[in-house]
C-alpha cells in the first residue's frame, strides 16, 4: 500500500501553511478547512499528521465520522492518549479520582460513633472507598471507568472543570517542549460536549497565547464560525477540484495509470476533479487490469 | 499605570479574586482589580468564620455550595494557595416544634438535590458535642460534607494564579467615580487615573452598595458587623467537632486549631461598616452559649484573637449576581449576606460565563439578579446565621 503522501497532490498551499504554523513562522494557530464532500478534507489532514510524524510533533485527532460517542471524557482522554499519556499523569490521576466508584457504607446510626464502639479504643471506621487506578513506574495507566462518579449535574461541572484544569496543566508543560497538534476532521457531525470544550477551551487557550506551541486544525463540510477578534490566529482555506493537470498527476505520477490523454481527459471530466470520485475511478481502472482475481478458485 | 482593560474588577477580596483568575483562566487576561486597602484580602473575607455549607434553604444556594466545595477539595494541587477544607460537618440544631416542622420542607429540597443531610434524634446529636444540652432539643441535622475553609489562603490562591496568568491588582486603588457612554460603562476613575474598559465587576463586598450608589445605581446591599469572640485554647472540646448551630437563637461554635470560635448576629444593630469588636454584645453570646453548650463554661475567652467583620446583606439574604438591566456591561457579584466564601468558586465561574459567553449558563442564576428585587420576587434564603 502506498503512503499517503505518496499519493496526495494539489494541497501544497495548505500543507505549506500547516508546515509554516509548526514552525512558528506565522502568528496564525489555527487552521479551518471548510469543503464540500469528497474534496480531501480527510486525506489533507491524514497528510498534516504525517508531516508531524516526520518532524516528531505530538499530535492527536478526533474524526467526529468515527464511531465514538465524544462526550468530555472521551474527548479529553483521546486528546491524552494521542499526545502521549505520560506527560499527562496529573490529568490521568484527577479523572481516577473522579471516576472512581465509591463505596458508601451505610452504618445504619447517623454517625460512625457505634461502629467505632464496637471496633474498641484506637480503633476507627471513617469510611471506604475503592480505588482501581493503578501506577506503574510513576506513571498512570489505568483509568477507573468512563464514568464521572457525582451525584448531580452541578458537582459533575465541578469535576469536569477541575479536569480541564489539570489537562490543561498537562498540555501547557508539553507544548512548553515544542509543537504539538490537535487535528479534528468531520466537524460538522462534533458533539455538543465536544465543541463546547472545543469553543470554550482549547481554541480561547490558544487564541488568547496562553498555551504556546499549539496547532489546531480543524476541518469539516461545515467549521466553527468565529468573529473578527479570532482573524489573527485562524487561516480560513477551502479545497478546490482539481484542474486537469492534476489530474493527470494524481493518475499517472501516483498511481500508475498509462499517460493516454484521452483517457485522462475523459476521466477529468467524469470525476469533474473531485479527488474522492477520481480516486475511486482510479480504483476501478486498476483492479480491471488486474490480471490474476482473487475469484479464480471459485 | 494601567489605562485599559477588558474587565475592572472592584473589590480584591475571595469574590474578586475568585473572577479574576475564572476570567484570566479562560483566556481574559486584560483584567485589572482594584483593591482600595493598602494590601489586598484584608476586609471581610480575612474576617469571616470561614464555614462552607450545604445545608440552605435556597435551591441556588445549594447548588453554589455544591459546586464551591467540590473544587475546594483540590484546591490547593490546582489553584495553589490553601484552601483548608475541613469537612467536620454542619449539625443544626432546633428546639421549637414549629419550626422543625417547618424544616422538613427544606430537607426535602436538600434531598432532591443530593445533599447528603442526617436528621438526627436529640441523643444522636449529643454524640457530636461533648455536654450538649438537649433538654429541649425537638430534632437536629447533620451534613458530613459541610465544613470550613481558610478564607485567606484561598483568596490569595486565585489572586497569585490569576497574576501569573497576566492579571493586575492595583493596591490603594478605590473605584472614584466611572464613566459612561450610552448605557455603557466605559472607565472607572482611580486616584491613579482612569481605566478604560468593557466590564466592570462590582465585587466591592461590604462596599458594593456604595460602589453602586457611585455610579448612580440603587444596589440593594448594606453592611452589617459580625462578631467573633474566641476562647483561649480549649481542648475538652474536639478540633473536629461540626460547626454547630443552635438554630433557636442564632448563636454557632466551631473548632479553629486549639480555641472555640464562637458567634452570634446582632439582628438589631444599624448598618455599618464599623469592624471593632461588640463587647457590650458578648453577655448576649455568653448567654446563649452557655446555655447551648455548657462545657464552655470551662473555656476562657481571649480579647486578643477575637474580631469582627462584615456581612454584606440584601433584603433576601441571597447574593445579586449578573448584569445591570440598564447597564448591562456592569456586572454584580455582592450581597452574599455572610456566604461569600463559601460560594467564591462558583461565583467566579459564573461571572466569567457572563462576561464570555454572554450568560451564566453552569447553573442558572436568574433567581439572583438584580432585577428581582423590581419584580418583588423574593424568596428569601432563611438558613441564615
Amino acid at each position: 500500500m502506498q503512503s499517503i503522501d505518496k499519493l496526495f497532490v494539489n494541497r501544497e498551499k495548505q500543507t505549506a501553511g500547516f508546515v509554516k504554523m509548526v514552525q512558528g513562522e506565522t502568528p496564525k494557530r489555527i487552521m479551518m478547512i471548510e469543503a464540500g464532500g469528497g474534496l480531501g478534507k480527510s486525506w489533507t489532514v491524514e497528510f498534516m499528521r504525517a508531516e508531524c510524524q516526520r518532524r516528531g510533533i505530538p499530535n492527536t485527532e478526533i474524526d467526529f465520522a468515527d464511531s465514538v460517542v465524544y462526550d468530555y471524557l472521551a474527548m479529553l482522554r483521546r486528546a491524552r492518549d494521542g499526545l502521549g499519556p505520560a506527560a499527562f499523569n496529573q490529568f490521568t490521576q484527577a479523572l481516577n479520582e473522579v471516576t472512581q466508584p465509591t463505596v458508601r457504607i451505610e452504618t445504619g446510626t447517623a454517625n460512625t460513633n457505634a461502629i467505632n464502639n464496637l471496633l474498641g479504643q484506637g480503633n476507627t471506621f471513617s469510611g471506604s472507598n475503592v480505588n482501581v487506578g493503578e501506577v506503574v513506574a510513576g506513571n498512570v495507566i489505568k483509568d477507573n471507568s468512563f464514568v464521572i462518579n457525582a451525584d448531580n449535574a452541578v458537582v459533575r461541572q465541578a469535576l469536569q472543570d477541575r479536569l480541564t484544569l489539570a489537562f490543561f496543566e498537562c498540555l501547557t508543560a508539553l507544548a512548553a517542549q515544542g509543537p504539538l497538534c490537535f487535528f479534528f476532521d468531520t466537524y460538522d457531525k462534533v458533539t455538543v460536549e465536544a465543541e463546547a470544550w472545543l469553543m470554550g477551551h482549547l481554541l480561547p487557550r490558544v487564541r488568547d497565547g496562553l498555551i504556546q506551541n499549539v496547532v489546531v486544525v480543524i476541518a469539516g463540510r461545515s467549521v466553527p464560525k468565529l468573529d473578527n477578534q479570532w482573524d489573527r490566529m485562524i487561516a480560513r482555506t477551502g479545497l478546490d477540484l482539481f484542474s486537469e493537470p492534476y489530474v493527470k498527476e494524481y493518475l499517472v505520477q501516483r498511481r500508475g495509470l498509462i499517460d493516454d490523454p484521452n483517457v485522462i481527459k475523459a476521466l477529468f471530466q467524469g470525476s469533474t476533479g473531485q479527488p474522492q470520485l477520481l480516486a475511486m475511478l482510479a480504483d476501478n481502472i486498476l483492479r480491471s487490469q488486474d490480471s490474476g482475481g482473487d475469484d479464480d478458485w471459485l | 499605570m494601567v489605562h485599559q482593560a477588558q474587565v475592572v474588577v472592584i473589590g480584591a477580596g475571595i469574590i474578586g479574586a475568585s473572577v479574576a483568575y475564572h476570567l484570566a483562566a479562560r483566556g481574559c487576561t486584560e483584567v485589572v482589580v482594584l483593591e482600595k486597602e493598602a494590601v489586598e484580602v484584608t476586609g471581610s473575607t480575612a474576617r469571616s468564620a470561614a464555614g462552607v455549607r450545604h445545608q440552605f434553604s435556597s435551591r441556588t444556594n445549594i447548588l453554589l455550595s455544591q459546586y464551591s466545595i467540590e473544587r475546594y477539595k483540590h484546591f490547593t494541587e490546582e489553584i495553589g494557595g490553601h484552601a483548608e477544607l475541613h469537612q467536620h460537618g454542619y449539625l443544626f440544631l432546633f428546639n421549637d416544634s414549629a419550626t422543625w416542622q417547618a424544616y422538613q420542607a427544606v430537607l426535602e429540597l436538600q434531598r432532591s438535590l443530593n445533599v447528603p443531610v442526617q436528621v438526627l434524634t436529640p441523643e444522636q446529636a449529643a454524640g457530636y458535642i461533648p455536654e450538649l444540652n438537649i433538654s429541649d432539643i425537638v430534632g437536629a441535622t447533620y451534613c458530613a460534607e459541610d465544613g470550613f475553609v481558610d478564607p485567606h489562603g484561598i483568596a490569595m490562591g486565585y489572586l497569585n494564579k490569576a497574576r501569573e496568568l497576566g492579571v493586575k491588582v492595583l493596591r490603594d486603588a478605590p473605584a472614584l467615580g466611572f464613566e459612561f457612554a450610552d448605557d455603557q460603562v466605559v472607565g472607572v476613575q482611580t486616584p491613579q487615573g482612569t481605566i478604560h474598559c468593557k466590564y466592570v465587576v462590582n465585587a466591592a463586598g461590604p462596599y458594593a452598595g456604595e460602589v453602586g450608589k457611585t455610579a448612580g445605581f440603587e444596589i440593594p446591599i448594606k453592611p452589617y458587623r459580625r462578631c467573633i469572640y474566641v476562647s483561649d485554647p480549649f481542648p475538652a472540646l474536639p478540633k473536629d467537632i461540626p460547626l454547630t448551630i443552635d438554630v433557636g437563637t442564632g448563636a454557632y461554635i466551631r473548632k479553629e486549631q486549639e480555641t472555640v470560635l464562637m458567634g452570634l448576629s446582632n439582628l438589631n444593630e444599624p448598618s455599618s461598616h464599623d469592624t471593632t469588636v461588640d463587647w457590650d454584645w458578648l453577655d448576649t453570646v455568653l448567654e446563649a452559649m452557655l446555655n447551648r453548650f455548657p462545657i464552655l463554661e470551662r473555656a476562657g475567652l481571649s480579647e486578643r484573637q477575637s474580631w469582627a467583620g462584615s456581612y454584606e446583606i440584601t433584603p433576601d439574604h441571597l447574593p445579586i449576581l449578573g448584569r445591570m438591566p440598564n447597564c448591562p456591561n456592569w456586572l454584580n457579584a455582592a450581597g452574599f449576606s455572610g456566604h461569600g466564601v463559601m460560594h467564591a468558586p462558583a461565583t467566579g465561574l459564573l461571572i466569567a460565563e457572563e462576561i464570555l459567553d454572554g450568560r451564566a449558563h453552569s447553573i442558572e442564576i436568574d433567581e439572583l439578579r438584580i432585577e428581582r428585587f423590581a419584580a418583588g420576587e423574593l424568596h428569601a434564603e432563611r438558613n441564615v446565621i
